[in-house]
Formats: C-alpha cells, structure tokens, sequence
C-alpha cells in the first residue's frame, strides 16, 4: 500500500518556491561584487525541500511503485547481524556516514577557478535530478533484490558482458580514486612538520582506541570516540609547539617522502587486522566528519561571509584554467562529482544500506535525502573556497608556483592582484611557513575554512589552530578511504585470481592477502609517485580528471541498470527519470575522455603532450617518464571510455529486445513477502 | 529543563543507534526472539564478531 498524497499545502510550498527562485535569480544574475553566502544557502535548502517533496515523492510512488507491504530483505532475512531492520533515521545516520567523504570538499574547490556559477548550479541541479535519483533507484533495487550489489544487478539485468564492464570499472575507479585522495593529502603536508605531525599522531590515537574498544570497554564506542578526539586536539595544539624545534624538523617530509609514507602506510593498514587501526580510524574520521560539517553549517550561517569570487572568470570560456585545463564543458561537470551525482554511491546504495531498510518508503528519506546532504556539504565547501579573496584562491591552488613572490606576479598576471607580503601574512596567520602551491584542493579549504572560523571564534590568534584543525579532518577522511579502499580493491583482486587459482580467494590466507594488497598499493602507488614526483605540474591536472571521469562513468553505468529496470518494469512512459541524466553522464564522460586523450593541446590531451616532449618542442624535467606516464593515462581515458561504451552497447541491446519481445521481460526480483511489520 | 534533558537523551540514544553501541542489545533481542538454542555471545565477543562483519568483503561501507 502506498501512502496516499498528502494534501498539497499551497501555503507552505509557494512562499518557498518564490524564495529559492529569487535566491537562485540574485546568483544567478548579480553582477556586482560580493554576493553574500547567504543566498547560496538559501537557493539550496528551497531547491532541495521542493524537489525532495515533490520530485523524490513522484519517484517513490508513480515511477517505482513502493510498496510497504512487500517485507524488505532486512525484515525476512534479519539474522541480528548485516540484516537488521532500523529506523529510517538510523539508516540515514549510516548511510550519510558512508557515503560523505572527502570527495564533496574538494571537487567543488577546484572548480571555483571558472567562478562560482557554473559549480554551483551543476551542484543544485545535479543532486536533485541525477545524483540523488541514482543513490534512491538502486537502493531500491537492491532492496528489491534483497540487498544484491551494482556489480550483481547489471549482470542479471544487463548482460555477463556490461556486468564484467562494470566490475572492471569499480575497480578501476578505486584503484584511481586512492591516488588521488592521496595526493591531496600529500599536497596538503608536505613540508608542513604541524600537520605532519599532528596526522602521525592519529595513528597510536587510533591504535589505542582500538584496543579500549576490545579489550577495555567493549563496544564503547562513543565514549572512546570522545576520548580519542579530545586527543586529536591535543595532537593539534602539541604540533603548533614543536613545529620549530629540531624535533619537529623531523616531520618536516619532502613530498616524495611522504609519497613513500602514504604507500608503506596503506600496505600496512591494509595487511593489519580491522579492529587494529581501520575500525578505529573510522570512528574518529566519522566523528570528525559530522562534527566538522556542523561546524562548517553553523559557521557559514552566523558568519554569513561575503563571497570574493566573481560568477564567471575568463577560465570557464577559454579552457586555459590554472588550476586544471580544460573548458566548463565538460570539466567542470568531471571535477564536481560527489556533492552533484557520484558513481561511487551506489555502490554503497547496493551494498551495506539495503540491508537496513525496514520498509520501502524509508528508500526515499535515505537514498534522495542522504544524497541531498552530501550536496549541501558541496555547497559549503564551494562557500568556503569564494570567500577567500581570488588571488588568494589561485595562489594555493594553482600547481608549481615556487614561492610568494613567483606567485604574486603570476596570479596577479592572471588579473587576480596579490601582492607577496599578502600570501607570506596568510601563510603565518594559518602557522605555515608556504602556502603558495599547495594544490589539490584541502587547503584552500582549510583556509576558507580558517578564515570563517576565526571570525566565529578566536580571531586570526585562533587562525592557525583551525587550519590546521581542518587539515587534520580532511586527513582522517583520506586515510581511512585508503584503508578502506585498498582493502575492497584487494578483496575484488583476491576474488578474481581466486577463479584461477582457488585458494587466492580465501580472504584470510595470508599470501594472498600480502600478494594482493602489494599489486593494489603498487597500481594506486605508481600514479601517486608519478604525479607528485615526476609530473612537473604535481597531478592533479592529469590524475584528477581521471578520477572525476571514472566516478560519472560509474554513475552512468548505476544510471543504464536503473533505466534498464525500469523497462523491465513496464515504466517506459517515466523512462526520462533515469535515461536523462544518463545520458548527460556518458556525454561528459565521453567528452572528458575524448579530450584527455586525444585533444591537441598540451595541456589537455595526454598524447598531444606526450608527443609535444618527444619532438622536443617541450622541455621537461625526466623526458622518458613522463612521456611514458602520459602515455599511460591516455590509455586509461581510452580503456575507460571503452569501458562505458561496452556497458551501453549491451545494455541498448537488451533494451530492444525488451521492447520488442510482446511479452513483458521479468525483473529479476526476489519473490514477494508479505511484510509483517506494521507501516 | 525537562525538554532539554529528553533532547539530550534522544540524541545521545540516536548517536549510539548510528554507532552500533545499540547494536548488542538488539543482537540479545534478536538472539531471544528467534529462537536461537545456546547462550548469546558475550558483549566482548559479540563485538569482536560486529567488528569483523562491518568490513567483510562485499561490505563497501565507504565512498569518496
């Protein structure tokens, strides 16, 4: 029985309605300096109330049916472990948890270099059209399917071949997603001994809050998570002391040390036993996760900086970016991937969450609504980024400038003025000795963040404990996605050899887990090396799209499963809900692949590059490398564009024969059960 | 007062609902309910067991 529409309440929704409309109009079309941060606020909480009450409820009830009589799996198969039925809240809690990471604060950041309006709408219009119907459809299928993953639903529902695609893609992408969260972390402390060292620190902080959880007080986990985080700002405060003292040089680490760090730290965490640093590290990131955001929210609320950033630099219509190459279209929709629409949800949205769901209707509270709060974090980080004044921005942010000076005549040169006294103030008020080419996006955020903060509290005194504060948290997120990351990417390994060559599939027996996470620190290992230590521009140029590419390419992939169950469904009429944006994806990802590989200019297209060093019109430092590294990531656009090109033709495939054969193709849906719980 | 204090124990009741601390109560419920013959686990096993669960192949619990 599906819960009949409420009354429409005209008085609610339409002063709502006008609000974000007129929010979204003074973005939109205000030309003169200094927007307040408000607005954006505004434009998105209007935006997301009205489509999450009215889009996600035509999803839930006209296109797919839900039905809260059915038992979902949670409530038959519910062993008091991985199926358990929860409160919808509780679900949100965890899938919110699994799904926000530091992928919403950094793509937007990188983006501001075109100006604040095209991040900003593709973050509003995105979420609420694709990215929050993605994560909402395949959890319900999954649901429906009691609780099987992406990887399971294309292969039953598309074909073996679009299924095997997609499992290669879901590898692929965590292999690159891993090198560049890491290289942001590297940008990020590099040269820096405080933040290096206060990061170090959460590893026996960590350590030990495991061994309180298993030993001491089992099971404790918010009073132990408490302990440990009070910890964490004394790691924070002790690092600011000793950051001069000859101690403290010895965490001051050459990028290429900490590129070697990163990799032996993901070997070993990956090898250790979960309740040793990965469960631990978890709380504490989490904590820090949904306090930071809370923090973040308020600060932007009672601060309600002015934004510095114009709508629309010249970058958005040459494509000659500093901080990445590359033209709105289709970049900007490749760098703004979690916060907008992210691949990489459903396959959480098909892997943990189904399995809580204790009747259809919570599907749309968590899968859209969840989904709607990763956007929200994205509209803060974006927030964050434009109140910083332009030449600021561009001087942290743009790859390869050596020092302030250097920086000031170029950015300035980019009509964004800033003087050197300017950055070395800025760089001393956050406790740093450089901030100039700190790129990647973390710390441009952590100093918009700094700078609402202190205007909260403690002012410039407080300024370099809150900077390095939000590079700690940024840091936390990106350990523990290494961690983890590694540790499914070596599952999938050991699953696939384990065709082969049986006993490689036993999780636990340990040559194949040496062997296995060795080959994926080594793959994630090897682009992080030749980004930071061999690209002159540091990678994120090159890694970065990479990265944004395979994530859409995942959600197009979630996007053609979801069209193809819908057709299955015998819901053609309501095709465009999830045909429309997949078709958006594969054209930006196709485009981004296209020109990364094979666009002429140098700074776009790998080969073109490539080429260019070979002939000797470019001269760089270790030819051969980077001619091989560029050769490399060419191949990978061309294998992933391959890859989504695969998944279509099958699933286009099926589609025909769906439409033609006269009677309906079955959806592979577990057989109803009558629920018991009451609705 | 009163309201405050009810707040303050909603929240710290749903924090440890999204944390798993509630998790083992549920696990003795269910562990009753359905039946189950022989003694529960004890909370430090059960929650060695929970550990080890959370991140079992197959589980992705985390994103970008």
């Amino acid at each position: 029985m599906v819960t009949r529409l409420k009354r429409f309440d005209p008085i609610i929704w339409i002063p709502v309605a006008l609000l974000g409309a007129f929010a979204l109009g003074v973005i939109a079309v205000w030309r003169g300096e200094h927007v307040n941060a408000a607005w954006f606020v505004i434009a998105a909480v209007c935006l997301y109330l009205i489509m999450y009450r009215f889009y996600s409820k035509f999803i839930a009830e006209k296109v797919l049916g839900m039905d809260d009589s059915r038992a979902t799996p949670a409530e038959k198969l519910n062993n008091g472990r991985d199926f358990v039925p929860l409160d919808r809240r509780v679900v949100y809690g965890h899938h919110f948890a699994a799904i926000a990471g530091a992928g919403p604060l950094v793509g937007p950041i990188l983006a501001a270099q075109f100006g604040y309006l095209p991040g900003i709408l593709w973050i509003m219009i995105g979420v609420v059209l694709a990215g929050a119907v993605q994560d909402m459809i395949i959890l319900f299928a999954s649901v429906r399917r009691d609780g099987k993953s992406l990887g399971q639903m294309a292969r039953e529902e598309i074909g073996p071949i679009g299924g095997a695609a997609a499992l290669i893609a879901v590898f692929v992408i965590m292999i690159i997603l891993i090198a560049v969260l890491a290289l942001v972390f590297v940008n990020a402390t590099k040269n820096s001994p405080w933040s290096v060292f206060a990061i170090a620190c959460t590893i026996p902080i960590a350590i030990g809050l495991g061994y309180y959880l298993r030993n001491i007080r089992p099971g404790k986990v918010i009073e132990g998570s408490l302990i440990a985080v009070g910890l964490l700002f004394v790691a924070i405060w002790l690092g600011g002391v000793i950051r001069d003292t000859s101690f403290g040089q010895v965490f001051n680490l050459s990028p290429t040390a900490v590129v070697w760090a990163v990799i032996i730290y993901g070997f070993v965490a990956a090898v250790l036993p979960i309740w040793v640093l990965l469960a631990p590290r978890d709380y504490l990131s989490s904590f820090m996760k949904i306090g930071t955001i809370l923090l973040l929210a308020l600060g932007v609320l009672l601060v309600l900086p002015a934004t510095q950033m114009p709508a629309l630099t010249k970058f958005a219509s040459t494509g000659l970016g500093p901080v990445f190459a590359g033209g709105v279209f289709p970049f900007a929709f490749i760098f703004i991937a979690c916060g907008a629409v992210s691949g990489f949800h459903s396959l959480v949205a098909s892997g943990t969450t189904p399995k809580m769901i204790r009747k259809e209707s919570d599907i749309r509270l968590v899968g859209y609504g969840g989904m709607l709060m990763e956007s929200f974090v994205a509209v803060m980080a974006m927030i964050a980024a434009i109140v910083l004044i332009p030449g600021e921005y561009f001087s942290i942010t743009i790859p390869a400038l050596k020092t302030a000076a250097n920086a000031a005549k170029v950015v300035s040169g980019l009509g964004f003025p800033v003087t050197a006294d300017q950055l070395n103030t800025l760089a001393k008020n956050v406790g740093e000795v450089t901030i100039v080419s700190r790129s990647g996006g973390a710390p441009t955020l952590a100093v918009g963040m700094a700078s609402i903060f202190s205007r909260l509290l403690g002012g410039s005194a407080l300024m370099s404990m809150w900077y390095h504060f939000a590079i700690m948290f940024e840091a936390l997120f990106i350990l523990t996605t290494i961690d983890a990351g590694t540790r499914v990417a070596r599952f999938m390994l050991q699953d696939t050899i384990g065709n082969v060559y049986k006993p490689f599939a036993r999780t636990s027996w340990m040559p194949s887990v040496l062997i296995a996470s060795a080959v994926v620190c080594l793959g994630w290992g090897y682009l992080l090396y030749q980004g930071v230590v061999v690209d002159p521009l540091g990678g994120i140029n090159s890694l970065f799209p990479l990265f944004g590419t395979t994530n859409q390419l995942l959600a197009g992939v979630a996007l053609i499963v979801a069209t193809t169950i819908l057709l299955k469904m015998g819901r053609l009429r309501y095709i465009w809900v999830t045909a429309v944006p997949a078709a958006w994806l594969l054209v930006v990802t196709l485009t981004a692949a296209w020109e990364k590989a094979f666009d002429p200019s140098l700074r776009i297209g790998f080969f073109a590059h490539a080429n260019a060093i070979e002939s000797g019109k470019l001269t760089i430092v270790n030819p051969a490398a980077n001619i091989f590294n560029d050769r490399l990531d060419g191949t990978l656009a061309i294998i992933l564009g391959a890859l989504v090109l695969i998944v279509l033709a099958d699933a286009i495939y099926r589609w025909a024969r769906i439409l033609t054969t006269p009677e309906r193709e079955p959806v592979r849906e577990a057989p109803v059960v009558e629920s018991q719980l009451v609705a | 007062m009163r309201t405050s204090l009810h707040v303050l124990r909603q929240l710290l009741r749903y924090a440890q609902d999204v944390t798993g601390e509630s998790d083992y109560d549920r696990y003795l419920e269910h562990h009753r309910t359905a039946g189950h013959p022989g003694e529960p686990l004890s909370k430090k096993a059960w929650f060695r067991r929970w550990t080890e669960d959370r991140y079992a192949p197959g589980s992705i619990n985390r994103c970008c």
